[in-house]
């Protein structure tokens, strides 16, 4: 699904958090947001979701006002991934990868018991998750808890995928594997959109990068131009050092 | 055995017991007869001595366990759920504390023996009112924390009428007739009183039975359950709308009835893995046997007068309590 925003602003409990937001989520792209820690990039994206309504501006999922869709169909097109990865009651990791089915459950029972199976398994093998399958995901590490979530939200099977940090809790190997999943979907038609921190897989397995500062969009564009040493400079204060490496961007911050 | 049928076999055994639950609650009692011999009796029309005690005492108290019963699990199971904490228990929200007063106002004003319906209207009056309140709270979009201090007030203010009307108690007896209904019984209720109650019953456990798949979604936290397409609004409707009417009508009648909502969901969680849409219809069922079981043990337990269901639930509830915030400190998760 495509998702348009325009000049979307956001207030909560009467402050500012979102400014004159434009942007697009296109199918089959993955855009990375970056930013400093409270620049309004968790806002973004559940504005984006549908979660909490701009306070201005537009939004429109597939050309229509996003309003339009029922919370139910949109759950079905939307999936979303939070950062906080609480979860009340000790369920199995698989129990809890099914919760992603949910939008496609009846009142009554599952509409299609063999698909929801077919998408738990795919999700949870994609995220090296099935060896957790039977158990309760409160005996998890925080690393494999954050994959069981990936998993969970995965298996929904929506067509715009919006995670809010997926690879902070992961290791190195996990943080390549999540983006490769990513990268993977958006092949396959899904438009993703990735809240990260670090800057070199944001340069290396994204389409476009959004950079957001004080609520405000500073920056849009593939990641050569975006995550340039004078925007990074202006935006977070520090000075990265930036090299290639294989003929992609390395970004580290340096001082 | 896959979950889904490790989960109908639960539900089919907890079904049998409540059946046999049921049975040993029609057959047990101060007089001994043959229930086979009653119940043949009742349906041919003859005016036996078992025919009578079975159909005018044994059967109303036995329906009214079960619709309790069921109430209390479902609605703690709901609770618990929706609250996603394990320590919640239906009277949480109010309901409970609103329904016993104003049966007790019924008390207080005389109006218990005008007419026999007075007592469950009254109790449903204060649950309506209780209800009421809370509805518009969750209506205008009130947290679920707001909604629980709500219930708190409510609590503590029909707590302190309740008070005020023994202080105020025109006679001693009055007073008495007060406190030994405050503690909850089955004993000498009639058919039409249940019927009275059933139909606003019934309304409830649907409107709990359906929030399953939001309960689901919720153990998530709310945002992840509203990407999921429950609205958070509707479900706190739904949830303090279906304990208001099925628990308030149910306290109208029983009175107050503690820890069976409690107890029962917590006991049955691990067998449906935990999955709160499971523990609903489940924790009906038990919490229908664990007060048909306690209802016969103050039967078979020789008092003069009876001892009353909610004194023995509460005995057995409360170390139970004790020993669950135990292990809560010990076990975080």
């Amino acid at each position: 699904m495509r998702i348009d925003a325009r000049r979307i602003s956001a207030t909560i409990g009467g402050r500012t958090i979102l400014s004159g937001i434009d942007l697009a989520v296109e199918p089959g792209k993955v855009m990375g947001l970056v930013g400093p820690n409270g620049a309004g990039k968790s806002t973004l994206l559940r504005v984006l979701a549908g979660l909490i309504p701009p306070q201005a501006g537009e939004l429109l999922y597939d050309g229509r006002p996003a309003a339009v869709l029922s919370a139910r169909e949109r759950a079905r097109r939307i999936a979303f991934l939070t950062q906080a990865s609480r979860l009340d009651w000790p369920l199995t990791a698989a129990r809890l990868v099914s919760l992603g089915r949910l939008p496609h459950r009846g009142l009554l029972g599952p509409l299609d018991p063999d698909r929801d199976e077919a998408a738990i398994r795919e999700a949870m093998a994609a995220t090296d998750t099935l060896q957790f399958a039977d158990r309760p995901v409160s005996t998890l590490s925080g690393g494999e808890r954050m994959r069981v979530m990936l998993a969970r939200a995965l298996a929904v099977e929506a067509s715009t995928f919006l995670a809010d940090e997926p690879v902070t809790a992961l290791d190195p190997a996990h943080q390549l594997q999540t983006m490769q999943i990513l990268r993977d979907i958006a092949g396959r038609g899904t438009g993703v959109v990735v809240v990260l921190h670090d800057l070199t897989l944001a340069a290396r397995f994204c389409d476009s990068v959004a950079l957001i500062a004080q609520g405000r969009l500073a920056a849009l564009g593939v990641p050569q131009d975006v995550l340039t040493a004078a925007m990074l400079r202006s935006v977070y204060g520090i000075s990265p050092y930036i090299t290639e490496n294989e003929g992609e961007l390395v970004i580290i911050p340096w001082r | 055995m896959t979950e889904a049928s490790s989960y109908r076999l639960l539900l089919a055994a907890l079904f049998v017991v409540m059946l046999a639950t049921a049975a040993a609650s029609l057959a047990i009692g101060y007089v001994n007869f043959s229930l086979s011999a009653a119940v043949l009796d009742v349906l041919s029309g003859t005016p036996t001595l078992g025919a009578v005690i079975l159909e005018e005492l044994r059967l109303p108290r036995t329906l009214l366990g079960l619709i309790v019963g069921f109430t209390l699990g479902l609605a703690g199971a709901a609770m618990q759920g929706f609250l996603r904490n394990p320590l919640a228990e239906p009277g949480i929200i109010g309901v409970s504390g609103a329904a016993s007063l104003g049966a007790v106002l019924v008390f207080y004003f005389g109006l218990a023996g005008v007419f026999s319906f007075a007592l469950p209207l009254g109790g449903i009056a204060g649950a309506v009112v209780a209800g009421i309140a809370l509805f518009a709270l969750a209506g205008s979009g009130a947290s679920t924390t707001t909604l629980i201090l709500a219930g708190v007030a409510i609590n503590s203010l029909a707590g302190a009428l309740v008070a005020l009307a023994l202080n105020l108690s025109p006679s001693p007896y009055a007073a008495v007739e007060i406190m030994f209904w405050l503690m909850g019984s089955l004993a000498d209720r009639s058919l039409a009183q249940v019927f009275l109650v059933l139909p606003a019953i019934i309304i409830g456990w649907l409107l709990l039975l359906v929030t399953g798949r939001a309960l689901d979604a919720l153990s998530l936290g709310e945002e992840t359950a509203a990407s999921l397409g429950f609205d958070m609004r509707h479900l706190r409707l739904m949830v303090i709308s279906g304990t208001s009417l099925a628990v308030g009508s149910s306290v109208a009648i029983s009175g107050a009835i503690g820890f069976v909502g409690l107890v029962v969901p917590h006991l049955l969680r691990p067998l449906v893995g935990h999955v709160p849409r499971n523990l609903l219809l489940a924790s009906g069922l038990g919490g229908a046997i664990l007060t048909l079981a306690a209802d016969i043990a103050v039967r078979l337990i020789d008092t003069q007068p009876e001892l009353k269901l909610g004194v023995i639930t509460a005995i057995i509830g409360a170390p139970f309590l004790l020993s669950l915030i135990w292990r809560l400190r010990r076990d975080p998760a």
